[in-house]
């Protein structure tokens, strides 16, 4: 599969990259709008920087995997959809609902495929309890309530403390991740959110909020909650945590992302857990190369990120009105997969 | 913080004895070491029959606040609001939990009867946990800095075996204690929003906003198997952060072939609180138990009940207690 990578601005670019190549695909090359950062990146990873998008995308490629700050995706999703080529898009979809309803839209209107990374789908603790929901292994699922806090992102990408790029702080980037989720296990429409926010922690580094609180209400009377915060410091010995529990009539579940623990005391940082297992960004790019190779949905769509996106910009609005906000209906659940 | 010893000697301690908790909270100061343990108990109660056995026990309050020198009202009682404010009538300190009464004109009711006379209204909250207590005092000490966001999970099995509960009971015995011990870390709250099952097993979530800035996540659940109660602390600060999970208490684990993998914890989450309880209140240290942050925190808690029932939050006045 001939690939190439819009914008490297986000650090996972570069785990993409790597899985590309184990899975075997060929990178093209990669195209970034800091023709400078580009080209120092391309240099660092060895591939081929292009500087203008349409010129890459006029490689024959199979497929793109955008990694822009995240107002621009909608750009470059636009002219790979122009393009025919199908798209891995980084979350959150877009930094307003606008973008992220143009995204799937002009996907869907090209005929590509539109996947959006959430790879904590992939994890297999993740399905397994998704299947145990699904199955009635709870009963009847009455509620949610999840944590997916981290290091604020302050080395990796700056832009990421800038409203302009990212559309906001902790909640754009990170309510998205279990908000996908809880959609996925409870499979009826979210309704509405309440949140609260802060910014005390790196409140001279950071003009957007670094922590944030959330609960949520599905059309079916399930309800959930979400702790996206940047709480984790420095020092801390993983990126951060994912973590949830279901509850039900008949039991409860919780998994928790970052167990079991391989832990490393001395050296720097003084302490970390080690990654172990099965990739979950490998896992996530297998299956994008397999639907464009098949030329079929990808087990996480457009639709999907809109719905969370959806959610998290809900949230900034709950926040800034200090009252319960309504999410909009975008798409119809029952609809089945699709771009 | 004052060093907790490590039994509770001399003190005798009275407990309302009118559920199948009053079982486990007798069992408690007994292993905590207090001078005796008097029931208050309805022999009509099948249940105080139970708990009854091999232990003190007198159905007048008179004769049975004569008998101890602090009272536990943390089990629920449609008398217990009139045992404590009698308790406090003969000065003896009590230990009230929050399930205590249903309206805000009844706490403040009792608040009274404890502030004006001087007795000690000890909050039967978390804040005796001793690593509890500790997170507090690091975050009193600045070890965090600022307080950002906290985390509190409260989990455990209904308090009648085999049924659900029901989520407003709930939120008054499970999440009130928890509601507590965030207002005392970080500050009065402003606002609160709960969600809360209305149907399967009590569940609840709620969201605090606090007059410093932090903001809260609490759950309480009676929707897990086990009786233990399983307690989740994290604190992050603008220098730090704070976690706890009671789940590594275990000093022994015991892989039995017969009744399989057995955990034995130090104390019990009971215990642990009676003995802190103690220490604090034989060190003289009542502040963090004050009539008046009791009353705050039934407030907070009454407020949660509210939210549970409409969408939105409950906004909070900073204070809507009488102070002395």
């Amino acid at each position: 599969m001939r690939i190439g990578l819009l914008g490297i601005a986000h650090p996972h670019a570069i785990n993409y990259l790597t899985n590309l190549r184990v899975a075997g695909a060929d990178i093209v090359g990669i195209h970034d709008r800091d023709a400078e950062r580009g080209l120092r990146w391309a240099g660092e990873h060895s591939v081929a920087f292009v500087p203008e998008a349409e010129r890459l995308l006029a490689e024959r490629l199979d497929g793109v995997v955008v990694c822009s700050e995240t107002v621009y995706h909608v750009e470059l999703v636009r002219e790979a959809a122009a393009a025919g080529v199908g798209i891995l898009c980084e979350k959150p979809l877009g930094v307003r609902l606008a973008d992220s309803q143009e995204i799937v839209e002009v996907c869907s209107r090209a005929g590509v495929t539109l996947m959006t990374a959430f790879p904590m789908r992939f994890h297999p603790a993740v399905k397994r309890v998704r299947d145990i929901i699904a199955t009635g292994g709870l009963g009847t699922l009455r509620a949610l309530t999840g944590n997916n806090q981290g290091i604020i992102p302050l080395q990796q990408g700056a832009w990421f403390l800038d409203p302009a790029l990212a559309g906001g702080g902790a909640i754009m980037d990170h309510v998205v991740h279990l908000a996908d989720i809880f959609c996925w296990a409870v499979s009826s429409p979210p309704e509405a959110v309440y949140a609260v926010a802060n910014r005390i922690l790196y409140a001279d580094e950071a003009a957007v909020e670094t922590c944030g609180l959330m609960t949520m209400t599905f059309a079916n009377g399930v309800f959930a909650s979400i702790d996206c915060s940047w709480s984790r410091p420095v020092t801390y010995p993983t990126w951060g945590e994912a973590a949830f529990s279901a509850v039900g009539d008949a039991g409860t579940v919780d998994v928790d992302l970052t167990q079991p623990r391989l832990a490393q005391y001395g050296g720097e940082p003084a302490v970390s857990w080690l990654a172990h297992g099965a990739s979950i960004n490998q896992a996530m790019i297998d299956e994008f190369l397999m639907a464009l190779q098949e030329r079929r949905a990808p087990a996480v769509t457009g639709r999907d990120g809109a719905i969370a996106t959806a959610i998290a910009v809900a949230a900034k609005e709950s926040v800034a009105r200090r009252e319960v906000v309504a999410v909009p209906a975008l798409f119809d659940l029952s609809e089945g997969a699709a771009s | 913080m004052t060093p907790a010893p490590s039994t509770v000697p001399g003190v005798r301690v009275g407990v309302l004895a009118t559920g199948a908790a009053a079982a486990a909270h007798a069992a408690a100061w007994e292993s905590a070491g207090a001078g005796g343990v008097v029931l208050l108990a309805d022999f009509a109660n099948r249940t105080a029959e139970v708990v009854g056995v091999g232990r003190e026990a007198t159905a007048h309050v008179a004769a049975f606040l004569e008998r101890v020198d602090l009272v536990d009202a943390r089990t629920r009682s449609k008398d217990a609001a009139a045992v404590v404010t009698a308790a406090a009538a003969a000065g003896r300190p009590s230990l009230c939990g929050w399930g205590l009464v249903e309206t805000m004109e009844e706490a403040q009711a009792v608040a009274d009867a404890f502030a004006d006379r001087g007795v000690p209204l000890l909050a039967a909250g978390l804040r005796w946990v001793p690593a509890l207590a500790a997170a507090w005092a690091a975050v009193a000490e600045g070890r965090i800095g600022q307080p950002a966001v906290l985390r509190l999970s409260l989990r455990s099995s209904p308090p009648v075996p085999g049924g659900t509960g029901k989520a407003p009971s709930l939120i008054a015995e499970q999440m009130n204690p928890a509601l507590d011990f965030m207002r005392w870390v970080a500050g009065p709250v402003t606002s609160v929003q709960t969600v809360a099952t209305n149907e399967g097993p009590a569940f609840a979530l709620a969201v605090l906003e606090h007059g410093g800035g932090a903001i809260s996540h609490v759950e309480a659940s009676w929707a897990d198997s086990s009786p233990q109660l399983r307690t989740e602390l994290e604190i992050a600060g603008s220098k730090g952060l704070l976690t706890f999970c009671s789940d590594g208490d275990e000093l022994v684990r015991w892989q039995s072939r017969r009744a399989g993998p057995l955990a034995i914890s130090a104390h019990g989450t009971l215990e642990v609180a009676a003995l802190g309880s103690l220490a604090n209140w034989a060190g003289g240290s009542h502040d963090a138990g004050s009539p008046w942050q009791w009353l705050d925190s039934f407030r907070l808690g009454l407020a949660a009940r509210q939210s549970a029932a409409q969408p939105g939050p409950i906004r909070l006045a900073a204070s809507a207690v009488r102070r002395p």
